[in-house]
């Protein structure tokens, strides 16, 4: 009596479906690959997954607008944590102090030069 | 000659006496490496933790907007995880970049706020706004196509299920393991692969969708 080896059911795209999009880049087993190279549509899920996953790596580098107040709320839940009133000055009272500062300069200096100008006269 | 100070693996940092006269404390934060900083905030300097906030809570905003796909929740999740990292800098063991140990701890949070959000809200329609275009390219027209074909991305996985959602953009946009991943969501690495599949066939279906797909992907 001879014995016969069975022949491999061949692969159908859905057997495929998991495998490609596992890894796209993955050498195939060679029933696979025997299917992939005749069908068309299977390699054209195959190049979409690798331009898909080209495409999501080069998001982690796309820069997503911050409010800029984030980093400040973030330094004042560490300020809470360590039990320390806030340090920081938020932004727009440095801005006014910054002005205050400035306006302070400018009348010590005209201050100055007429004081200077009353004596040299 | 410069000091090499002894470090476990990727955290082997080089001081530069000229710069740094008094060893690592009291150099200019500005100047420092990542490396050099995690070691400093690790002995306790704050200074040097608001220093790598300052240069990492972007990059922390953006993966926890992209989870959360939430304005407001990314917030909370990002000062959450910075507050975690900061309680736990003694257990970083420097075994691995403080930037994925970081997107670990965001990627747990983002998993618990989401998890509540489930729980207590439904599912708001997302925000149109939230990414900022600062790449320049000379070709307009290519330009456009890759700005076209990053905001699809980006409303593609902003629609997929907050369970696929995350494993996808953890795996393929910011890299990070199979067994990180399951471990920071509470799943197992089968279960993360299985996931990642179907996350990256929606994907697929809805931003290359093969002819005969378009119908069933819009």
């Amino acid at each position: 009596m001879r014995s016969e080896t069975p022949t491999p059911t061949p692969l159908t795209c859905v057997d495929l479906l998991d495998e490609l999009a596992a890894d796209p880049d993955a050498v195939l087993a060679a029933p696979a690959r025997v299917h992939v190279a005749e069908c068309l549509r299977c390699q054209a899920e195959m190049a979409n997954y690798r331009r898909l996953r080209r495409s999501l790596r080069a998001l982690a580098g796309t820069p997503v607008a911050v409010d800029p107040t984030l980093e400040h709320d973030i330094q004042l839940v560490l300020d809470a944590h360590d039990g320390r009133l806030s340090r920081r000055v938020p932004g727009y009272a440095a801005a006014t102090l910054g002005g205050l500062a400035a306006a302070a300069g400018v009348i010590v200096l005209a201050t100055r030069q007429r004081r200077g100008a009353r004596l040299a006269g | 000659m410069a000091d090499v100070t002894a470090a476990p693996r990727r955290l082997r940092i080089v001081t530069n006496p000229s710069r740094n006269p008094d060893g690592v404390h009291g150099s200019n934060l500005s100047d420092a490496t990542m490396d050099e900083l995690v070691l400093r905030a690790v002995a306790g300097e704050r200074e040097a933790f608001d220093e790598i906030v300052r240069r990492t809570h972007r990059d922390a905003f953006g993966l926890a907007l992209r989870l959360t796909s939430d304005e407001e929740d990314a917030r909370d999740v990002v000062q959450e995880a910075y507050l975690r990292a900061y309680r736990s800098l003694d257990r970083f063991r420097g075994d691995a970049q403080f930037g994925t140990w970081l997107y670990r701890i965001v990627a747990n949070c983002a998993s618990t706020a989401t998890g509540k959000r489930r729980r207590h809200r439904h599912e708001e329609l997302p925000d149109e706004s939230t990414f900022a275009e600062t790449r320049p390219d000379h070709d307009p027209s290519l330009h456009a196509d890759v700005v076209d074909l990053r905001d699809q991305l980006d409303g593609a996985i902003r629609d997929l299920p907050p369970r696929l959602r995350s494993v996808i953009v953890l795996r393929d946009v910011y890299d990070l393991p199979h067994d990180a991943i399951a471990e920071e969501l509470g799943i197992t690495v089968s279960a993360a692969k299985v996931r990642l599949h179907r996350a990256r066939r929606r994907l697929r279906e809805r931003v290359f969708p093969l002819p005969g797909e378009e119908l069933h992907a819009i």
